[in-house]
């Protein structure tokens, strides 16, 4: 079945691709529609104008003279401003170039989630290297002189008197013996030996510590 | 002996500014046309030609030979357009139509011998087509002159535009309707155009 629109696609595609001569299916459906036939026309017509327009705006031959000469003069100045700046040629500097001027389209949730994260990392980033550097702190080596202490060993011999074991045989047992009581009371007598007693005995009583006693 | 693209575009690569300027000498006009067509004024189509060969000289390291020179010069042209057109490039400098860059002067012309009524009558329908393309969107305008003028294909056309080659279609398809609207025989300015031509 004939359709207006679908036909009209067929010309308009037929036209631009530089055929004005239709194939024969094409050729059979203009033919058969009035509608489609002055379309064909008008279409061509129109395509064939604005392909003239292509032709007729070219600039006339001398302005290409002034134009080859004006580019190449851009193109001095601009390699000349490069050598100023240090560049070694315009090949590394396009690279550069390229390579900071790249960009990649990421989607909009996509750069918030990756603008969220890198802003909450950030923080902990700079904890972990403050906790470094108190952890490790750093070390600097710096040469000190010391004085080395020789060792010297010294050998003496101690004379050390012994003790017999008759002199002391109670050694190491805290319950005195009868024996050791009567040597005590003895040493006691020798001590005792000139001693006189006096004819009066002074008592001194010497109260208590309580506020009540008298 | 003329010499190949390839030799010059080597020579142009170890930073040989005659070669480039050869090398501009060949692809110039074609370059300039599209960036008439696009832009519709003749300084602007001048500086975005020379800006278009200046960015080529400079990304000169990055050609590999997968496609043809002229191939990737025009996606530069493209790339730049586009460019120019996100900073509103064109309408700061203000939109003339392609009267400026046909340079028409009615008296002139008039007093000129080529002044038979054919030839006034295909300059002012010339200028008439200008004024239907000004009318086109900067997206169908390039689509229509890339696949019209270039011979794109509308995949070439979306990967050099970024976007479907379904978009490009449609535009493509809408800039011709456009035209048609505009330069058809039975349209209002087509009538005064046969009438002025004829008074002549």
């Amino acid at each position: 079945m004939h359709n207006c629109s679908k036909t009209k696609e067929q010309i308009i595609e037929l036209l631009l691709d530089g055929n004005d001569q239709p194939g024969d299916r094409l050729a059979a459906e203009v033919r058969s529609c009035r509608d489609c036939s002055a379309e064909f026309d008008a279409l061509n017509a129109t395509l064939r104008i604005t392909g003239r327009l292509k032709e007729m705006a070219a600039p006339p031959e001398n302005y290409w003279t002034s134009y080859h000469a004006r580019l190449r003069g851009k193109l001095v100045y601009a390699v000349e401003g490069r050598r100023r700046g240090g560049h070694v040629g315009p090949s590394q500097q396009s690279t550069l170039r390229s390579v900071l001027e790249s960009s990649i389209r990421v989607p909009v949730p996509v750069a918030a989630v990756a603008v969220i994260a890198f802003l909450m990392l950030v923080p902990l980033s700079f904890r972990k290297s403050e906790r470094a550097n108190i952890q490790n702190p750093s070390v600097v080596q710096v040469p000190v002189e010391v004085p080395v202490i020789k060792e010297k060993i010294v050998t003496r011999v101690v004379y050390k008197e012994r003790r017999s074991r008759f002199k002391n045989p109670t050694r190491g047992n805290r319950n005195p013996t009868v024996e050791d009581t009567f040597a005590k009371s003895q040493r006691i007598e020798s001590s005792l030996s000139g001693f006189k007693p006096a004819e009066n005995v002074k008592l001194t009583v010497i109260k208590g510590g309580s506020a009540n006693e008298k | 002996m003329t010499e190949s693209d390839t030799d010059l575009i080597r020579r142009a690569q170890a930073n040989d500014i005659d070669a480039f300027c050869l090398l501009a000498e060949r692809y110039a006009r074609r370059i300039h046309g599209l960036a008439l067509h696009y832009c519709r004024n003749a300084q602007d189509a001048e500086d975005l030609s020379q800006e278009v060969w200046l960015k080529a000289y400079q990304a000169l390291a990055s050609f590999r030979s997968d496609s043809s020179f002229y191939t990737w010069l025009r996606r530069i042209t493209i790339n730049a357009f586009l460019n120019h057109r996100r900073s509103g490039f064109f309408r700061r400098r203000g939109q003339t139509t392609v009267v400026q860059l046909l340079q028409i002067d009615a008296d002139e012309l008039l007093e000129s011998q080529s002044a038979s009524p054919e030839n006034i009558y295909n300059k002012l329908l010339l200028e008439n087509v200008g004024k239907a393309l000004a009318e086109l969107t900067p997206s169908q305008r390039l689509a229509f002159l890339l696949r019209h003028y270039e011979g794109m294909s509308y995949d070439e056309i979306a990967n050099a535009m970024n976007c479907s080659p379904g978009t490009v279609k449609k535009g493509v398809s809408r800039a011709i309707g456009k035209l048609r609207a505009k330069l058809s025989p039975d349209s209002n300015t087509a009538e005064a155009l046969t009438t002025l031509a004829n008074e002549y």
